[in-house]
C-alpha cells in the first residue's frame, strides 16, 4: 500500500492506482471529459488535471494517467490546477459552444460564455477519442481512427470510405459523450439509381463511418436484432466454438 | 573482410591501414554535407576524378568525399592535405588549375583562399579561418577528414577504440560512474544528465531492454544531427553499441527522418560494414555481446522528435506522447526499460571513453561540460555548423565566428532551441551559453539551432510564424495544445493585421501558462516561448502594434506603406526594375514614385535601394 496526501486526506491506495481513481473513491469531484471507466487512460482533454508536490517539485499532472506514488501530496483544486482546467473548458467552449457536455462543464467552473476574443466555432466532435479507443480496446475491431494531426484531426473510417472493418456493433454510439455519431436500423436498405431500385432488405446504417451491412434474422421470432458481420466477429473472436445458429437468437427470446 | 575478433585484431587492422596509407600523398577532401551538395559538391569530386585519370595522377593524388566541414556559406569547400590548405567556393572550371598549381607545384591560388571581408586577408589553412579559429571541434572535426562511407577512414583516425577500451577494461558500473562524472548532459534539447538516464534503465526491472538513437531533427534551420550523420555516422554507431553494452541491451534502433535521404543512406552502409567487421552483430570484437541496430524511418512529423511519441512511432502506433512518468528508460518501447538519446550525445560517448570524464569535464560551464554544435542561420554572414565550447558567449559566436551581420545591419535577436526556444535581446549578447543559463533567459538549449535577427525583423511577426509551425506540427491529442496555439496564432494575426485590442498581450500570457501547465509532452510545454520571451523582451513592439497600429520593423504589410524620400533618391531605378507590379515611375537621375494603389508590399525596393531612400511608414 501507498500512503499519499489528497487534499490534505491521509489515504492509502495500491500501487497502480491512479490519482482520479482514489480521488473518486474518496468523493472528491474531478471534472473529466475523455475518461471513461471502462477504457485505458488516455490523458487528452487535460480537464481532470491537479497539482502535484513531490520533493520540491509543484507541477501539473492529468489525474488520470498519473499512478500515485508513496508521499505524493495531491491538490485538486489549487488555484495553478484550476486556472489550466478553466483555461482548457474556455477553450473547448470557443470551439464547441452547442455540446451539452461542454456547456454543463462550463456552468460548473462559472464559465457562461466563450471568450469574446476567440472566433466561436460550431464543431461537436470533442476529440475525446473515446469511440476509437472503445473499438480498439472492448471491441477488438479497428475500424475507425484518428487522422491528421493538429487543428485538423478528426475521427474517420480509413480514407473517409467504408470502414470495411466496422460490424455496426454501435459501441461507438452508445459511448460518444457528445452523440454525434448515429445509427439506425432500417426495414429495406435498397440501392435508389436513375430508372430503378434494387431492394437490399434489413439493414443496419451508421453514417459516420459509411457503412451499411446486412442485418441477420433471429432463428426463433424472426426478427432482424443484429449484423451478420458481429455475428461472424463473435463467432471469431470466441474461445470456444460456438455454431453461428446458435448465436443467431435475439436477446429475448435468450431471455 | 573477415570478422575481427579481439580488441588485438582491431589494433593490427588500424596499423595495417595506417602502413598502407602514405601520409605524405596528398590529399584532395571535398565536403559532401546537405549544403555543399546544394552547391554542386558531386560535380567537383567526379570533376577532380575524371582530371586525375586525364592527367594519370592516380599515383600521385587522392580524392576523398567527405561529410560536412560546417562552413556552408562557402560551399563547395576543397580541404588539401597533408597541410590543410583550405580552398572555398571552388568550381568546377578550378579542377585543373588545382590540380596544375597546388598539387603539382606546391602553389596557392589566390582567389580560393578565404578572404576577411573587413581585415582583406586570407587565410591558408582552415584552421586559420576566423570562422573555425574560435571552434573546438571535437565532435565535428573527424566529419572534414573521412569518407562517411569508409569504415577504414574511420578506423585510421582512431574509430571504435572507445569501443574496445570500454569492452574489455572496464565494468558497465564503471561506464556508467565515467558517463556521469563527465558531465555529458542530453544534446536533444532536455539537458538530462546522460549516466543518470543510464543507470536507470540498467537497474530498471523488465527484459529485453532497448536502445534508440533519435534522429528525428526537426526543427527550421537545425541540421547539426543530420550532418553528423552523413558526416560520420560510425562515431554515432560506436555511442550506441557503448550505450547497449552499459545496460545491457541487444536491440537498437535509429529514428532517422526520411526526408534525410542522404543520412539514411550512410547510416545503412555503416550498420553493413561495422557488422561485416564483427563490430557490430553477434559476439562484437568476441567478447561474446550481441547488438544490432534497425534503422527506422520516420514521416517528418515533428512531433516525433519527442520521446514518448517517437516511441509510438516505432511501435507502430500514431504519433502521439503520452504522459511521463513512466519515463522511457522505465518503460518506454514495448513497455519494456529504453534508453532514448539524441544523435550528439551519442557522439560524445566515444570522445569521453578515449579521454576520459576528467578532460572531458574540463570543458565548459559548472552545468553543461562538452562542447555543443549549433547551427547559426538567420541574418548572418557565415552560415553554418559551429562546435563550440559550453560557455561561449552569443557575442563570440555570433560576431567571431559568424562574422556579424551582413551590411553591417545592427542585432535585433537571436532565437535559440529552434521553434519551441526563445527570443534573446542584445542585452544577452554577453550571456555564457549553457542548459541553465538559457532556461532562466527563457528559451532553452534545444537542438541548437541558432537563428540570428536583425532590425528588421518583427517580433510579433516572428512570434506568429513560429507559432503558425508549432500549431501545424501540433499532434492534437492534448486540447491545450491543440486549441490553444491555435488561439493565440489568431490573435498574433490580428495584432499583426492591424487589429489587436488592449488586452491581448495578457490574454496571450494567460493562455500560454496554460500550455505550459496543461500540455501532455514537451511541445506544448515549450510552444508558447516564442511568444513569452519577446513580449518579455520586446513589449513595446507588440504595445505600438497594438495601441498605433505601427510596425516599428516595418514588416506588418497591413500596417505599412512604402514612399520615397525624393531628397535622398537618386534616380537610379534599382527600385523600378525591381518592382513587380509596377508601381514605380520615374525618369533616369530623376526622384521616383511609388503608386500606392499599384503597391503590393512586397518590399522588394526597399531591399533593391542602396541609398536607403525607401521610406516605411
Amino acid at each position: 500500500m501507498i500512503t499519499l496526501t489528497i487534499d490534505r486526506r491521509k489515504v492509502e491506495a495500491e500501487k497502480g492506482t491512479t490519482i482520479l481513481e482514489i480521488a473518486r473513491e474518496e468523493g472528491i469531484d474531478i471534472p473529466t471529459l475523455c475518461h471513461h471507466e471502462d477504457l485505458l487512460p488516455y490523458g487528452a482533454c487535460r480537464v481532470c488535471v491537479v497539482e502535484i508536490t513531490k520533493g520540491k517539485r509543484r507541477r501539473i499532472v492529468a489525474s488520470c494517467t498519473y499512478t500515485v506514488e508513496e508521499g505524493l501530496i495531491v491538490e485538486t483544486n489549487s488555484e495553478r490546477a484550476l486556472n489550466v482546467r478553466k483555461g482548457v473548458v474556455e477553450l473547448f467552449l470557443a470551439r464547441h459552444p452547442n455540446v451539452k457536455v461542454i456547456k454543463e462543464l462550463a456552468l460548473k467552473l462559472g464559465i457562461t460564455e466563450p471568450n469574446p476574443r476567440f472566433n466561436v466555432e460550431n464543431d461537436y466532435c470533442i476529440l475525446c477519442g473515446q469511440c476509437v479507443r472503445a473499438c480498439k480496446e472492448i471491441v477488438g475491431a479497428n475500424a475507425i481512427s484518428f487522422t491528421e494531426r493538429g487543428i485538423t484531426r478528426r475521427v474517420s473510417s480509413p480514407f473517409s470510405e467504408t470502414a470495411g472493418d466496422c460490424i455496426a456493433c454501435g459501441t461507438c454510439v452508445y459511448i460518444c459523450p457528445t452523440k454525434i455519431i448515429t445509427m439506425k436500423d432500417v426495414e429495406d436498405g435498397g440501392l435508389v439509381y436513375p430508372g430503378g431500385r434494387d431492394s437490399l432488405g434489413p439493414r443496419r446504417i451508421v453514417h459516420n463511418w459509411k457503412v451499411s451491412l446486412e442485418m441477420e434474422k433471429c432463428r426463433i421470432c424472426g426478427r432482424p436484432f443484429t449484423t451478420k458481420a458481429k455475428l461472424e466477429f463473435m463467432r471469431k473472436r470466441s474461445k470456444v466454438p460456438i455454431p453461428y445458429e446458435e448465436l443467431a437468437i435475439c436477446p429475448t427470446c435468450k431471455g | 573482410m573477415e570478422k575481427l575478433k579481439s580488441a588485438e585484431q582491431l589494433e593490427s587492422l588500424r596499423k595495417e591501414i595506417n602502413k598502407k596509407r602514405d601520409r605524405n600523398l596528398p590529399c584532395i577532401t571535398v565536403c559532401g554535407g546537405t549544403g555543399c551538395h546544394a552547391y554542386g559538391c558531386q560535380k567537383v569530386v567526379e570533376g577532380f576524378k575524371k582530371e586525375i585519370e586525364k592527367q594519370k595522377l592516380e599515383n600521385s593524388v587522392n580524392v576523398r568525399p567527405t561529410g560536412c566541414h560546417g562552413f556552408c556559406e562557402r560551399g563547395p569547400l576543397v580541404v588539401i592535405y597533408p597541410k590543410g590548405i583550405f580552398y572555398q567556393q571552388v568550381k568546377v572550371e578550378d579542377i585543373p588549375e588545382i590540380l596544375e598549381k597546388t598539387i603539382m607545384k606546391a602553389e596557392l591560388i589566390e582567389r580560393l583562399l578565404y578572404q576577411d571581408p573587413t581585415t582583406k586577408e586570407r587565410s591558408i589553412y582552415e584552421e586559420e579561418v576566423p570562422f573555425y579559429k574560435k571552434q573546438m571541434r571535437l565532435i565535428f572535426g573527424n566529419n572534414g577528414k573521412i569518407d562517411p562511407c569508409s569504415i577504414e577512414d574511420y578506423i585510421a583516425v582512431g574509430g571504435y577504440a572507445a569501443l574496445s577500451k570500454a569492452f574489455f577494461s572496464m565494468k558497465p558500473q564503471e561506464i556508467i560512474g565515467e558517463v556521469k562524472k563527465s558531465g555529458l548532459r542530453g544534446r536533444g534539447g532536455g539537458g538530462f544528465p546522460t549516466g543518470e538516464k543510464w543507470e536507470s534503465c540498467r537497474k530498471a526491472e523488465g527484459s529485453p531492454k532497448y536502445l534508440i538513437c533519435n534522429a528525428d531533427e526537426g526543427d527550421p534551420g537545425a541540421y547539426m544531427d543530420r550532418s553528423l550523420l552523413e558526416g560520420n555516422p560510425h562515431s554515432v554507431l560506436e555511442g550506441m553499441i557503448i550505450g547497449a553494452f552499459t545496460i545491457g541491451c541487444h536491440d537498437g534502433y535509429i529514428y532517422v527522418r526520411n526526408e534525410y535521404p542522404l543520412a539514411v543512406k550512410n547510416a545503412i552502409v555503416a550498420i553493413e560494414q561495422a557488422e561485416q567487421y564483427g563490430l557490430l552483430g553477434k559476439n562484437i570484437l568476441g567478447s561474446g555481446f550481441d547488438f544490432s541496430i534497425k534503422i527506422n524511418r520516420g514521416g517528418g512529423a515533428f512531433v516525433c522528435g519527442e520521446e514518448t511519441a517517437l516511441i509510438k512511432s516505432i511501435e507502430g502506433d500514431w504519433g502521439e506522447p503520452r504522459q511521463r512518468p513512466p519515463y522511457p528508460a522505465e518503460s518506454g518501447l514495448w513497455w519494456k526499460p529504453t534508453v532514448i538519446n539524441n544523435v550528439e550525445t551519442w557522439a560524445n560517448v566515444p570522445l569521453i571513453m578515449n579521454k576520459g570524464a576528467d578532460w572531458y569535464s574540463s570543458i565548459g560551464t559548472e552545468g553543461s561540460k562538452g562542447t555543443k554544435i549549433f547551427s547559426l542561420v538567420g541574418k548572418i554572414n557565415n552560415t553554418g555548423l559551429v562546435e563550440v565550447p559550453m560557455g561561449i558567449t552569443f557575442r563570440e559566436i555570433i560576431y567571431e565566428i559568424g562574422g556579424g551581420i551582413p551590411k553591417n545591419r545592427k542585432f535585433k535577436g537571436v532565437q535559440t532551441g529552434g521553434p519551441s526556444g526563445g527570443c534573446l535581446p542584445e542585452s544577452l549578447l554577453d550571456l555564457p551559453i549553457d542548459f541553465d543559463a538559457l532556461i532562466e533567459a527563457g528559451s532553452m538549449m534545444g537542438s541548437g539551432g541558432m537563428i540570428v535577427m536583425d532590425d528588421r525583423t518583427c517580433m510579433v511577426d516572428m512570434a506568429r510564424y513560429f507559432l503558425a509551425f508549432l500549431e501545424e506540427e501540433s499532434c492534437g491529442k492534448c486540447t491545450p495544445c491543440r486549441e490553444g496555439l491555435k488561439k493565440m496564432r489568431a490573435i498574433l494575426e490580428a495584432i499583426c493585421g492591424g487589429r489587436g485590442k488592449k488586452g491581448d498581450i495578457e490574454l496571450l500570457e494567460r493562455i500560454s501558462q496554460i500550455l505550459i501547465d496543461g500540455s501532455i509532452c514537451g511541445l506544448g510545454k515549450t510552444a508558447p516561448n516564442p511568444v513569452l520571451t519577446t513580449i518579455k523582451y520586446f513589449r513595446d513592439e507588440y504595445e505600438t502594434h497594438i495601441n498605433e497600429n505601427k510596425c516599428p520593423a516595418a514588416v506588418c504589410k497591413d500596417l505599412i506603406f512604402y514612399d520615397i524620400n525624393a531628397k535622398v533618391c537618386t534616380g537610379c531605378g534599382a527600385c523600378r526594375r525591381v518592382c513587380l507590379s509596377e508601381a514605380i515611375t520615374g525618369e533616369l537621375k530623376q526622384p521616383h514614385a511609388i503608386n500606392l494603389k499599384k503597391c503590393i508590399k512586397c518590399g522588394a525596393c526597399y531591399e533593391a535601394c542602396k541609398f536607403e531612400a525607401i521610406v516605411v511608414s
